[in-house]
Order: C-alpha cells, then sequence, then structure tokens
C-alpha cells in the first residue's frame, strides 16, 4: 500500500540540494578567474597577528625585518610567567612557599634555642618587605623591556631577571648557616653565640643525613648497574662517605669509579664489574619526578 | 582561454548534477513507502569533530617502537647477566650447577617475564617506569631456590636481605627528608622519625619509590616528636609543592646483547637453546608470546 506524504511533512531536500549545487558550481567558477578566488580574498585579510600593533610603530619591527626572520615574539607579560617557572611555577605559588619557608625556619629555631614573639614578628615582616622589594625589582626590569620582543631580547631580559631570582633558588646544600637574605641577617644577629652554635650543628648534621640518603640512592644504582654484592655495597658506602661531592649523583660516582687507578679496581671489583664499569652511561629518556620547593 | 577551459570542465558535470538534483527533489515530493517520518527535536546528523593528536602519540597508540621492546629485553638479560655473576661470586658453584642456571635462565628467562615485558612496551603512562630489578630479583631467587643447595641459598638470601636494608634506608631518609621540608625539623627530630618510620616499615614502599612516588609519612605517626608550631604546619592541608615530571637522566640498569648468551665463569647457555636475538627481526618486533611450560608459572604479575 502505498500513500502519500501531507505537503506539511514534505521536506524541500531537493530544492535546497539545487541552491546549494548552483551556489558551489558559482563559487567554483568564480575561483577559476583570475583576481577573483577564494585564496586571493583571504590574502588580503590582514591575519590576527599581523595586525600593527601600537609597538610596530617604533623603529623595532624595522630592526626585525633587517636582522632577517623574527616569526616568533614574546609578550612582556610572559617574561613574569618564565620566570616564576624556577620558583615554584607562579608567583602566588612562589610568595606561599617563601612565607612558608620563612615559617619553617623560625619552627626549626625556636625548637632549637627559644624564640621570643617579638623577634619572630620582626623576622616575618623582614621577610615580607624582602619579598615586596623583589616585586619592585622585577617590576622595574619588565618596564624597561619592549612590549613585544623577540628571542633575544626576552633572553637578555630574562637574564636579568634571573640575576635577581638566583638566591630564591639556593637550596641549603651548604653546611654553614645561610645569611642569603635579609631576614635570615635579622634572625642570626639576635642569636647569642652558643645559640648560633647550635643552629650551625644542627644544619651540619641535616646536611649530613641528606648526604647519607643521596649516597644510598647512588649506591643502590651503582649497585643495580655493576651487579655489586654487600661486602662490594658496604665498601663504597664508607668509600663514598669520604668522597662526598662525588657520591651525591649517579653519574659523577660513575666517573669517579671510572678514573681509579687499574689497581684499585681489580682490588675492588670483578673482571665483569670493570668491563661494565668501562662504558659510558647511555641517556634515558624515562620521565622522573622532581619536586620544586623554592629553596630550603 | 585557460579560464573558459576550466570554467567548461566545472559546467558539464554540474549540469548533471543539478539533473540529479531535481530528479531527488520530485523523488521527495512523491509517493513514499513509509508512513511519515516521526519529527525529531533536531534533525541534524551529528559528524564528530576532527581531533589533532600529537604525532607521538599516534605512534605509541598504534604500533610498538621497536626499539622499546628491544630495550627492555636487552635491560631484563643485563640483569639476569649480574644477578648470575653475583651468585657466583657468593656461592662457590659446581661447574654442573652454572650450566643448570644458565641453561635455565637461557631457557626461562622470556616467558617468565613476559607480563613486565609486554606491559613495559604497552604502557602508554611515560610518569610510570617498570622496576625490572624487582621482577629479575624475584626470578633469580626461583631458580636458585632450584639449582642451589641449602647452604648456598642462605648466602643468596642474605645478600637479599642486604639490599632490601638498604633499600629501606633510602626509602625511609627519603621520607624524613620530605618531611624536614614541610615541616622544618631539627636533625634530632630527623633522627627521631627515622626511627618511627623504621618500626613501621612496609616492603611495598620500595615499590613506591620505583615508579616515582615516595610513600606519604602519616601525620599521626610522628605527631608526637613534633612542636605545637610544627604540628599546626603539618595540619596545613593548602599547601601544596610544585612537583613536576622531567624527562631525561641516564641508564642505571645494565644492558647486555640479545646475541650474547647467558654465561658464569665461562660456562655458556647450551648451544641448542635458541637466543632471541637468533629470531627473525619480523618476529622480534611482536609482543611476546605468553607461553607457559609445564608446571611452570610467571615470575612477574600485572605491572
Amino acid at each position: 500500500m502505498r500513500s502519500m506524504a501531507p505537503p506539511e511533512t514534505r521536506k524541500p531536500y531537493g530544492i535546497l540540494s539545487m541552491i546549494g549545487l548552483v551556489a558551489v558550481c558559482s563559487i567554483d567558477m568564480l575561483g577559476s578567474r583570475p583576481g577573483l578566488s577564494l585564496c586571493s580574498a583571504q590574502e588580503k585579510i590582514p591575519s590576527v597577528l599581523n595586525r600593527p600593533t601600537d609597538s610596530d610603530t617604533t623603529d623595532e619591527p624595522a630592526v626585525q625585518a633587517r636582522a632577517g626572520v623574527q616569526d616568533v615574539l614574546f609578550a612582556r607579560d610572559q617574561l613574569f610567567d618564565f620566570a616564576y617557572q624556577s620558583l615554584g611555577g607562579n608567583k602566588a605559588n612562589f610568595e606561599q612557599l617563601f612565607r612558608r619557608r620563612v615559617r619553617l625556619t623560625l619552627n626549626r629555631i625556636d625548637q632549637l634555642c627559644s624564640m621570643s614573639d617579638g623577634l619572630k614578628d620582626k623576622v616575618l615582616a623582614t621577610a615580607e618587605l624582602e619579598r615586596q622589594r623583589l616585586d619592585i625589582d622585577m617590576a622595574s626590569i619588565v618596564a624597561e623591556a619592549p612590549s613585544r620582543m623577540t628571542p633575544q631580547q626576552f633572553s637578555a631580559v630574562n637574564l636579568k631577571l634571573q640575576s635577581i631570582l638566583q638566591r630564591f633558588q639556593s637550596k641549603g646544600s651548604s653546611v654553614t648557616v645561610q645569611m642569603v637574605f635579609l631576614w635570615q641577617k635579622v634572625l642570626y644577629s639576635q642569636l647569642s653565640s652558643d645559640q648560633l652554635k647550635d643552629v650551625q650543628t644542627d644544619e651540619q648534621n641535616r646536611n649530613l643525613f641528606r648526604q647519607k640518603t643521596q649516597r644510598l640512592e647512588t649506591i643502590l644504582k651503582l649497585s643495580r648497574r655493576l651487579g655489586l654484592t654487600a661486602v662490594q655495597r658496604k665498601r663504597l658506602e664508607t668509600y663514598g662517605a669520604s668522597y662526598s661531592g662525588s657520591f651525591q649523583e649517579f653519574e659523577s660516582a660513575w666517573l669517579h669509579l671510572q678514573a681509579l687507578p687499574e689497581s684499585e679496581k681489580r682490588e675492588w671489583f670483578t673482571n665483569e664489574q670493570i668491563e661494565e664499569l668501562s662504558n659510558d652511561l647511555e641517556q634515558s629518556n624515562e620521565v622522573r619526578l622532581l619536586i620544586i620547593d623554592g629553596g630550603n | 582561454m585557460n579560464v573558459r577551459c576550466s570554467s567548461l570542465l566545472c559546467f558539464f558535470p554540474c549540469i548533471g548534477l543539478l539533473f540529479w538534483a531535481w530528479v531527488s527533489a520530485c523523488a521527495s515530493g512523491q509517493e513514499v513507502d513509509e508512513p511519515p517520518p516521526v519529527p525529531r527535536p533536531l534533525d541534524i546528523k551529528v559528524v564528530p569533530a576532527m581531533r589533532l593528536l600529537a604525532p607521538a602519540m599516534v605512534v605509541q597508540g598504534n604500533e610498538i617502537p621497536d626499539s622499546r621492546r628491544e630495550n627492555a629485553l636487552r635491560w631484563i638479560r643485563g640483569l639476569i647477566q649480574r644477578e648470575l655473576h653475583a651468585i657466583d661470586q657468593l656461592c662457590r658453584l659446581s661447574s654442573e650447577q652454572r650450566q643448570q642456571l644458565v641453561n635455565t635462565a637461557e631457557t626461562q628467562w622470556k616467558n617468565r617475564l613476559a607480563t613486565t615485558i609486554k606491559g613495559y612496551i604497552e604502557s602508554h603512562n611515560p610518569r610510570q617506569p617498570f622496576d625490572f630489578e624487582m621482577r629479575v630479583e624475584r626470578l633469580i631467587g626461583v631458580w636458585v631456590g632450584e639449582h642451589l643447595n641449602e647452604s648456598q641459598v642462605s648466602i643468596w638470601n642474605a645478600e637479599i636481605d642486604s639490599r632490601n636494608d638498604m633499600r629501606k634506608r633510602l626509602v625511609i631518609g627519603l621520607m624524613v627528608q620530605d618531611t624536614e621540608r614541610k615541616l622544618g625539623l631539627t636533625a634530632e627530630q630527623m633522627e627521631l622519625i627515622d626511627g618511627a618510620l623504621q618500626e613501621r616499615w612496609k616492603a611495598s614502599w620500595w615499590s613506591m619509590y620505583r615508579t616515582s612516588t615516595l610513600p606519604e609519612t602519616k601525620f599521626s605517626w610522628i605527631s608526637n616528636i613534633l612542636s605545637d608550631s610544627q604540628r599546626t604546619m603539618g595540619m596545613d592541608r593548602g599547601v601544596t609543592f610544585s612537583e613536576t615530571y622531567v624527562q631525561g637522566g641516564t641508564i642505571d640498569l645494565p644492558s647486555t646483547s640479545l646475541k650474547q648468551r647467558f654465561e658464569m665463569s665461562g660456562v655458556e647457555s647450551d648451544r641448542s637453546i635458541l637466543l632471541t636475538g637468533d629470531q627473525p627481526s619480523q618476529e622480534l618486533s611482536n609482543p611476546p608470546i605468553e607461553i607457559r611450560m609445564r608446571g611452570e608459572d610467571a615470575i612477574d604479575g600485572p605491572p
């Protein structure tokens, strides 16, 4: 049984198809004519990236043009993002970590030699001023930079920023009490010589703990690579304590052992291990975790 | 002239298409077999949007790079060879035991570690490294139990215990450092926390560390060691440390050629055993086939 569809349910597919085809054909025919193609029309529309900005009124583009291809341009605001990458990722995170760092130091020193609340407040206020000073210094460097920079200009300005940020990146690996910041100077100036000595001893012991752990990690890596036995590992652990600098990292420990005199190597390792030790380390493309805490 | 030709060339197919469109227009307006279609809220055919993928991801998703598989095989063979040397060095084996061990290793290694190899080469998560060392160590333990006498086994077990002790010290040391960074501990407190964590040691912490995750030091375990201000700071959960994953570094795994036989003090595996490197290259690029011999279980669990 065939039925007719009611007129209101008929869809104008055919008519629409015809209109569409005519439009396509027209565009195609127009496109074959020189000067009327869609491509040429697009080329006449200026790209968003190529639009002139207020900075183009200066002589920068002319300099760029003379220098050659300078397609990649950096905005001034990117400088801040770039600078804070090594300091906790962004400005807010850095500020949080910096304040926390001061608090942690105060807590630790308070544990060693009791501090008055007045001194704590004074140190905290100094730290806050120091952080604000960093903001001002950074802003003044960035303000001098052009609004759009070539990679070279960007790199130069970033270098200036890094020079003032450098001290905020210190990891506290030295064996002496650090006096990098003004708040540290204020804090330590208020301690007696005995208290300062206690702090110094504590700092050294904390560093020894860290070094011992790093040394263990290095020796376990060496053991994995060379197939060391318990006696060999024990011997290396004792030896590594005397050459702590070399045994903090697997790579430097490997180089250190490679450089040992042949007689010493024969005394310490088997022939197979010596043969393995003669190889250079290969680079990995594996991923590992890195924690950025903005210093300690 | 060229413009005219191309216009004409476009024109004739267009006439055909217009005719077809006219026919279809008529057909749509004429009789239909089915009852009128039920109107739908939106009669639009949804076409999935085009997705752009990084080239590396496409490669990873569809095919396994040969180098990844070969690296896994070389590292595992390297680790087994180092272990065999260590056994030889410590346990004073007879030449018969050496021959048995290298033959067993040559025959079984690939099947026993098939899941580990497969898991590694098919892994799409570069943040999850594989602990080949522990898998190999467990496998070696099985072989040692099969082929060595009791006193030799106890010597080997003492060696494993020594390794585990060092691993424990390392992981706990790292956990203490992590706590120090978060709470600001004195050296004395660090030692006390080290002791508290030693008592709570779990072997799984080492596996966690080997997969780039440091086990968490529970606040309740150490709160009695902390001062009031440190406790207050420890309870502040709002602070996050910036953690990032970086690529690179050096490889701490030994690597052995796939064409090199396992050996112990000059005793090589039997020539009748086929090496992976002797197999045709096409077969090498295929994922490992999990074949279990009678009475032989896989040593490796899921990665």
